[in-house]
């Protein structure tokens, strides 16, 4: 099969170096190969199993708690204004 | 005999009324450190000693009940103030604001966290070779590899670097490194433990666990760190009061407890010829002394492994899709760039080999076109598996040996992540199903130790634990000391 590289990489937000993507590509079709064995096995009428607990998640009381400090957010960001943490533009005219 | 060979429960008995022996305690621990660390590299994040010794001094004026007694913890479980790698580039100077449910209940009941362990990256491998700060080493033999991907904490406990430590277990990588490093291994059933600030690779299978020199130690620490937690919806009461007690007075005088161990066939081709046998071994014994062994053949065990890593790789490209954040780890000024570029480019730089393979694979897994060819269907696979072993589970313990082969030396397995994969045949199964499961010292072969898997229903843990001390009892092979130069 093949495997579109390229687009594996938009997917995952990563951008790799022509060698890592050729090393990756031949990695990654190597390991779909091995999924592949899944085809082998009879599934009708099995549902699948998200979860092995498949009870309802609780709500948390819904009561002020202590959360994180607003220090360590200024701290820790690359860059803050007045408080609020920059990320970069979304909207850049570029195609995704 | 110094306490630095004694189990935790016996060093906290010690140190209780004597602050004296608790300072030389530490001490001593750090002169393993000092002697081996170099060499084995069993932690990331090594806390100064007289920080530690202070901690644990108040810890123990205070009358906690472990006394001020240090604890490792696997680099992917958060610690307040102490930096937390998960041994990645991308959060190399990851400074977390709060501890992990499991962390802050440990100091609450008198625990000092000594340091913080080497890992694979994200916990995605099984040898710690994957580790940005480099690999750590087997102290049975330095030329082989812990096994992964708690390896650090493997270590520390294995070498007398720190009586105990957390690790976590996706996949088996509490109980790989147990096996391939000689002590016990324990990942409790899913949400045992809470997972809040445990950093996540694949959420449906990750379980915090614990690595100690024996069962009775693993006991004692867990009824301190169970529980429910309204922070982890999915956080179970293992029902565990009381444990400690009982599991102590296991072999003084009362008959041991029996149980059935369930031999699921397919689990047991393609071992290594010696593993093969020193586990039977194990289990022979265990059969001459009361125990009922059962044969059965489950076919659809074949299929866990490819199940579990289609699933493990969708969770983890999902949960991997936060870092690059411009709010922690790795980052940049995030002005005058595109948010394609700004997070491609961090990511990249951030994140090893295999951490991309397993994102790159994730993300081709839940695309469109391919997420019911094998993301449905490996979660269909589960359901079958779940369905299937269970019943087995109400009759006895599932019984295999940990891992199929021996410790490789670095370099042999890390190339070929078909390799890499394989030694995780045995030890996903209970992730997949939510089950707990141990590791404890079957016997030796070639003068490494291998490890016995036990599986057990979810929620028994307790019974579990008990079989477990009553295996230890039986083999005589736990507390053991590597032979280090």
């Amino acid at each position: 099969m093949e495997v579109d590289i390229k687009r594996l990489e938009r997917l995952a937000l990563l951008k790799l170096s022509d060698e890592e993507e050729k090393a990756l590509s031949k990695d990654v079709e190597k390991i779909i190969g091995f999924f592949k064995q899944l085809d082998g096995i009879v599934l009708e009428g099995v549902e699948p199993l998200f979860h092995v607990m498949e009870k309802e998640a609780g709500v948390r009381e819904d009561s002020v708690e202590k959360g994180i400090e607003k220090l360590w957010i200024e701290r820790s960001a690359a860059k803050t204004i007045d408080g609020y943490v920059v990320g970069p533009r979304t909207i850049t005219g570029e195609e995704s | 005999m110094s306490l630095v060979n004694k189990q935790l429960r016996y060093v906290v008995e010690a140190v209780r009324d004597n602050r004296e022996a608790l300072s030389e305690y530490i001490y001593r621990l750090y002169e393993r450190i000092e002697r081996y660390e170099e060499k084995l590299k069993g932690f990331i994040t090594l806390r100064p000693a007289d920080t530690v010794i202070r901690e644990a001094l108040e810890a123990n004026r205070l009358g906690k009940p472990l006394a001020g007694i240090p604890i490792a913890v696997k680099d992917n479980i958060s610690t307040e103030g102490i930096r937390t790698t998960c041994a990645s580039a991308i959060l190399e100077n990851y400074i977390p604001p709060y501890d992990a449910t499991v962390v802050k209940r440990l100091r609450e009941a008198g625990a000092v966290i000594i340091g913080k362990t080497n890992m694979d990256e994200f916990a995605m491998g099984s040898t710690t070779e994957t580790s940005y700060f480099g690999p750590s080493r087997n102290p049975w033999d330095p030329s082989r590899v812990p096994g992964g991907s708690s390896g650090g904490s493997g270590v520390v406990v294995s070498a007398y670097m720190a009586p105990a430590a957390l690790g976590s277990d996706t996949g088996g990588s509490v109980r790989n490194p147990a096996a391939y490093t000689g002590i016990f291994g324990y990942k409790p059933t899913y949400g045992g433990l809470s997972r809040y600030g445990l950093i996540a690779y694949a959420s449906s299978l990750d379980q915090i666990g614990l690595m100690t020199r024996d069962s009775v130690d693993a006991a004692l620490l867990l009824e301190y760190i169970a529980g429910e937690d309204p922070r982890d919806p999915t956080s179970l009461d293992l029902r565990v009061g009381g444990l400690f007690k009982e599991i102590s007075s296991l072999g003084e005088g009362r008959d041991l407890p029996k149980a059935r161990l369930v031999i699921v066939k397919e689990m047991w081709s393609g071992v290594e010829d010696h593993v093969f046998k020193t586990t039977m071994n194990a289990v022979d014994k265990l059969s001459s002394e009361g125990f009922e062994v059962e044969e059965v053949s489950v076919p659809e065990v074949s299929y866990a492994l490819p199940a579990y890593y289609v699933i493990a790789f969708a969770e983890a490209s999902s949960n991997l899709s936060r870092y690059g954040i411009p709010l922690y780890g790795l980052s940049k000024d995030p002005e005058n760039t595109s948010w394609i570029d700004y997070y491609s480019e961090i990511r990249s730089k951030g994140f090893g080999k295999e951490v991309k393979r397993r994102i790159m694979l994730g993300s081709f897994i839940l695309s469109a076109g391919y997420y019911e060819q094998y993301y449905i269907k490996a979660l269909k696979v589960r359901r079958l598996l779940r369905d299937r072993l269970l019943p087995l589970l109400r009759r006895g313990y599932i019984a295999s040996p940990t891992m199929p082969i021996q410790p490789p030396r670095l370099g042999e397995a890390i190339e070929d992540p078909l390799r890499l994969y394989a030694m995780d045949i045995e030890t996903v199964i209970p992730n997949l199903i939510g089950s707990p499961a141990i590791s404890l010292v079957a016997g030796f072969a070639n003068s490494l130790p291998v490890g016995l898997q036990l599986i057990g229903p979810p929620l028994g843990d307790r019974d579990l634990l008990l079989i477990a001390r009553t295996i230890e009892i039986i083999i005589g092979l736990s507390n053991l000391s590597p032979q280090m130069g």
